[in-house]
């Protein structure tokens, strides 16, 4: 075993997003199939009966579009629709309606912070229907069939597990901005597969494979060599906390057969939530030939500039984008300016506030976080609050050194307990005190009197 | 009064002036099925009569259709045991429409199973005979249809076309038969063979007859993508309009043509010639080419469509596919295959191009073209053995213009030494329904066709 | 040129197709599709080197549909399940895929 080779994981990501449109991709039924009595959002469209043919969605395709512009992707003018075949109980026509050559969007990229990660393609294709096993049976539900998806593809730009989570979390944020899909990994409306494969790197120096951040330089100096020739997809994780479980399993365990100077298999495994592990799946592992050809029922697509341009005028100031302006511009801390960013709703609700008292950035933010004020009340009522909040209150010294002395002689243990070292104690006398002055002081000032006080 | 060898429209006058019921209409036909259909075999199923409450223009004509529309609550089969006892849960398009006029539905006429043919011998549940000569097919695949009006089983009937299948069964019966331009009609509801080839038409006795329900059929469906949005054009009106064509006609189309067929071609070209008609010799790609594009293009769609059939949501597994239909799904899956996707879809698809520019060439020279239909008449059952891909070839003279998706029609126009139909088809330009019916009816007018329609009635003369 | 498809592809071919063969139909179909694919050789007898494609020969573009428009071909879960013998709480059934 040679403790100077170590190795540099490569991993993409496959990601689908159901979209929240009213009607399926191909046909009237209700999108909106979670949960429903089995078999009853179907018609023969979506249930791929004899003689019956699909006719897409109109504002699937758009708000597909502006996933790709969202992830800075090129937006093709003109798309068409291909068929992928395989056979599967959930697959009712024997082919899923989907975009092989010629998909909506293409070479796009996400900046975080510091990095930059390459979306491949965006494409939309249509979902299957839902198996669950009941002993000796398969059982089929087709209410999910036909519910429109977009597929995004990274480029195997992500080196370690947490790259990987963070991405996954701004990509979340971003979809859910766009207002396309809520992006729930738990409901299924967000599904991600990883692949991951080793480069081995023969440095001089050492590397530690366990350890997950690499340096900068040391990522493009493998980048230039080419790319690992295996590649070994992960499927069946649902939730971020799984994939970083699951990339760091696979980087160990590819590590390890590396070692041994084999290759590991390119292959699809599964991933053991219990067992915290993946595991190779019993099934026939052959190379898929989907037989792409393109969709005959559907006439191809064709997108003028302006409808494009459109379009990506319908893209929001992105969550990144806002992080930017808010440290840079309002100069807010950055923890703050990221949870701010994380909802919208909250994000644009900030910024209305911060319209109207631009000083005040930091403190709006501050509120908002802590929730010292509500955010269900209209934005110049909160700016108004706000300002209340801000306003040192006069507090009444002649009044509180009178209620200082009362409260000293009232609670003698207390005051014991402060002086012996317990500062702790001091709270419940300063409560005291806010309550004696209904509130007409500041409790900065009143401690610090107390303290004083109780001194001398 | 007698109701024998009636056309739809005459049946219609009959209703609408009350000398017979709509019942008594259904009834009449549902006799002579019982009558003739145990030997002829046209109809596999038959379905009740339905009172009508929507009064129109169809006045409660039955019709019979081909067996790959889905008719709601009536067992639809495309003749194979696949679908054995599957029984629609929607209605398709074109049945709808009928329906929505007031049309019967007296039952599912047998065909090629899944449309893989031209002779109705690939049915799973026997073929049909033709009723000029029990010994013979009627063609393919829409034979059960052709068969059904060819014996007056029913005075017209609803077909589908891939590459011939309306249009030689037609020409083998000796009935009308129209295969509209690709995008006409709609296809929802039509169980699919080629999806970008398949166009249900009518088959009828007479052209005005085909005019009227093609009206009725056409139109854009947004249940099919495909569907044209061009509007329809009034056919029975342009049908009689006085008009004047250039009509083309090609050497290649006579290749390999049986000598009498060529002759009473040849014959209808001078009918045509002193009715005014203007007539010019053009040159095509030969057809043999549009024979590899068509079962290339076809047998890959064809994979794909059959690809639905496990027998887990309706229907039987994939055990219950006859042998044609495993043929064809092998060969669509090659030559999708990865590897071979580019030397035979692909290519396939740029032969496609060059027929569609070569027809746009000529029709700017000429208004319709005419050729022979087939090059033989009615083969002897269980002779389509002999050829490799039979459906393909005897459609030769119909792919080209399937192919590039434009319309044509087939009318009768002559016997040959055994007292078999001869086809002549009239092909026209995208959406020029009109122009070929009006050339059609014309001939009609001109000759009927001869006597042949009423000759080949002669034998099932109600007694 | 006279091809043969080996054996092997038109099993392979079979697994595509979701058939499985004989040994007497596998050499059935090497014949026959072997010869078919004969025939399909003269496409290269044309020039197609500047052709585009033509999957749809119709003109059309764009043809879709507006979201959440009245659904009229909504069936029932009676009616979904209508055309099967096999099924179980309201789903399709199938003996259970590995």
């Amino acid at each position: 075993m040679n403790n100077e080779d170590s190795y540099i994981p490569f991993i993409g990501l496959e990601i689908h997003i159901e979209l929240k449109t009213k009607s399926k991709m191909f046909c009237q039924c209700s999108a909106n199939y979670f949960a429903k009595a089995p078999n009853s959002h179907v018609c023969p469209v979506c249930l791929g009966m004899p003689g019956a043919l699909p006719v897409p969605n109109k504002q699937a395709f758009e708000w597909t579009m502006l996933v790709g512009k969202a992830l800075n992707c090129t937006i093709n003018g003109t798309s068409k629709f291909d068929r992928k075949h395989y056979f599967y109980p959930d697959l009712a026509k024997g082919y899923q309606i989907s975009q092989y050559d010629e998909p909506f969007a293409v070479n796009g990229k996400v900046r975080m912070q510091k990095a930059e990660y390459g979306i491949q393609r965006v494409h939309l294709e249509e979902d299957t229907g839902k198996l669950t096993h009941s002993g000796e049976n398969t059982l089929i539900d087709f209410n999910r069939s036909g519910v429109p998806l977009v597929e995004i593809v990274t480029e195997p730009d992500f080196h370690n597990s947490d790259e990987v989570k963070r991405f996954l979390e701004e990509l979340q944020v971003i979809i859910r901005y766009l207002g396309v899909s809520n992006a729930d990994m738990e409901k299924g409306s967000m599904r991600l597969e990883p692949n991951i494969s080793l480069k081995v790197k023969s440095q001089k120096s050492s590397f530690d494979a366990l350890r997950m951040i690499l340096s900068k330089a040391e990522v493009s100096k493998v980048k230039s060599d080419e790319l690992p020739k295996y590649k070994v997809e992960i499927k069946n994780i649902n939730s971020f906390k799984f994939v970083k479980q699951a990339i760091e399993y696979e980087i160990i365990r590819q590590a390890e057969i590396l070692r041994k100077g084999e290759t590991p298999k390119q292959e699809t495994r599964g991933f053991s939530e219990s067992k915290q592990a993946t595991y190779s799946q019993r099934s026939k592992e052959y190379a898929h030939d989907y037989r792409y050809f393109p969709e005959p029922d559907i006439p191809p697509m064709r997108f003028s500039k302006q409808e494009i341009e459109k379009i990506a005028e319908k893209v929001p100031e992105l969550p990144s984008q806002k992080v930017q302006r808010y440290t840079e511009q309002l100069k807010i801390k950055l923890q703050d300016a990221l949870i701010i960013s994380k909802s919208r709703a909250t994000a644009e609700y900030f910024d209305a506030v911060v319209k109207l008292m631009p000083q005040n950035a930091q403190n709006v933010a501050n509120l908002i976080i802590h929730k010292r004020i509500k955010t269900d009340v209209p934005p110049e009522e909160f700016a108004k609050t706000a300002r209340e909040l801000s306003t040192p209150i006069l507090t009444d010294m002649t009044i509180l050194s009178e209620k200082i002395i009362q409260v000293i002689q009232s609670n003698p243990k207390v005051v014991e307990d402060y002086k012996s070292g317990k500062h702790n104690a001091i709270m419940y006398l300063v409560g005291l005190l806010m309550r004696e002055m209904k509130g007409k002081a500041d409790a900065k000032t009143v401690r610090q009197e107390l303290e004083k006080a109780i001194k001398t | 009064m007698s109701i024998f060898g009636k056309s739809i429209v005459e049946l219609i006058r009959l209703v609408q002036e009350k000398e017979i019921s709509r019942k008594e209409l259904f009834d009449y036909f549902k006799r002579r099925i019982t009558k003739y259909n145990p030997n002829l075999n046209a109809f596999l199923t038959l379905a009740e009569y339905q009172e009508d409450t929507n009064h129109g223009e169809l006045l409660g004509i039955p019709l019979a259709i081909k067996d790959n529309f889905c008719t709601k609550g009536i067992r639809t089969t495309a003749s194979s045991k696949v679908l054995d006892n599957f029984i629609p849960p929607y209605e398709s398009t074109v049945t709808q429409k009928l329906l929505n006029q007031g049309a019967s539905i007296l039952g599912k006429t047998n065909m090629d199973a899944w449309a893989h043919g031209n002779s109705t011998e690939t049915s799973d549940y026997g073929p049909t005979k033709n009723p000029w000569n029990t010994d013979r097919s009627p063609g393919g695949s829409s034979g059960g249809s052709a068969a059904a009006i060819s014996a007056y089983l029913s005075p017209a009937a609803i077909g589908s076309e891939t590459a011939g299948s309306i249009r030689q069964p037609a020409s083998w019966c000796g009935t009308v038969g129209i295969k509209p331009t690709y995008g006409r009609v709609s296809r929802y509801g039509v169980i699919a063979m080629g999806s970008s080839l398949d166009s249900p038409g009518p088959l009828t006795l007479t052209v005005e007859d085909a005019a009227f329900l093609l009206k009725v059929l056409a139109g854009n469906d947004p249940y099919d993508a495909t569907s044209s949005d061009i509007p329809v054009q009034d056919y029975p009106s342009i049908m009689t309009q006085k008009k004047k064509f250039t009509i083309g006609f090609s050497d290649e189309y006579f290749d390999g043509v049986n000598e009498e067929i060529k002759a009473k071609i040849m014959e209808a070209l001078d009918v045509f010639r002193r009715l005014g008609h203007k007539t010019k010799k053009i040159k095509l790609i030969p057809p043999k080419y549009a024979i590899s594009v068509y079962t290339i293009l076809q047998r890959a769609e064809v994979s794909s469509n059959l690809a639905r059939y496990d027998g887990i949501r309706f229907g039987n597994d994939r055990r219950s596919f006859g042998e044609e239909a495993k043929r064809r799904l092998m060969f669509g899956a090659y030559t999708l295959s990865y590897g071979y996707y580019d030397a035979y879809y692909k290519k396939a698809q740029k032969v496609r191009t060059l027929i569609v520019e070569d027809f746009k060439r000529v029709f700017s020279e000429v208004d319709v073209i005419v050729a022979p239909t087939c090059p033989i008449t009615a083969l002897k059952l269980g002779e389509f053995k002999k050829y490799p891909f039979f459906g393909e070839i005897m459609d030769v003279l119909n792919e080209p213009g399937a192919v590039a998706g434009l319309p044509a029609i087939n009318i009768p126009v002559g016997l040959d030494s055994v007292n078999l139909p001869i086809g002549l088809q009239i092909m026209g330009n995208y959406f020029d329904e009109g122009s070929i019916l009006n050339l059609a009816h014309q001939f009609e007018k001109e000759t009927e066709f001869f006597g042949i329609i009423k000759k080949g009635l002669e034998k099932y003369k109600d007694e | 040129m006279k091809r043969t498809l080996p054996k092997e592809e038109i099993k392979h071919l079979g697994n595509l197709s979701g058939i499985s063969l004989t040994d007497e139909e596998t050499k059935t179909y090497q014949k026959q599709l072997s010869e078919t694919l004969d025939y399909m050789e003269n496409i290269n007898e044309l020039p197609t080197a500047n052709t585009p494609p033509t999957s749809n020969v119709s003109n059309l573009e764009n043809v879709f549909f507006h979201d959440g428009g009245e659904n009229k071909r909504g069936l029932t879960q009676n009616e979904a399940l209508s055309n099967t013998k096999q099924k179980k709480d309201g789903k399709f059934l199938v003996k259970r895929i590995l």
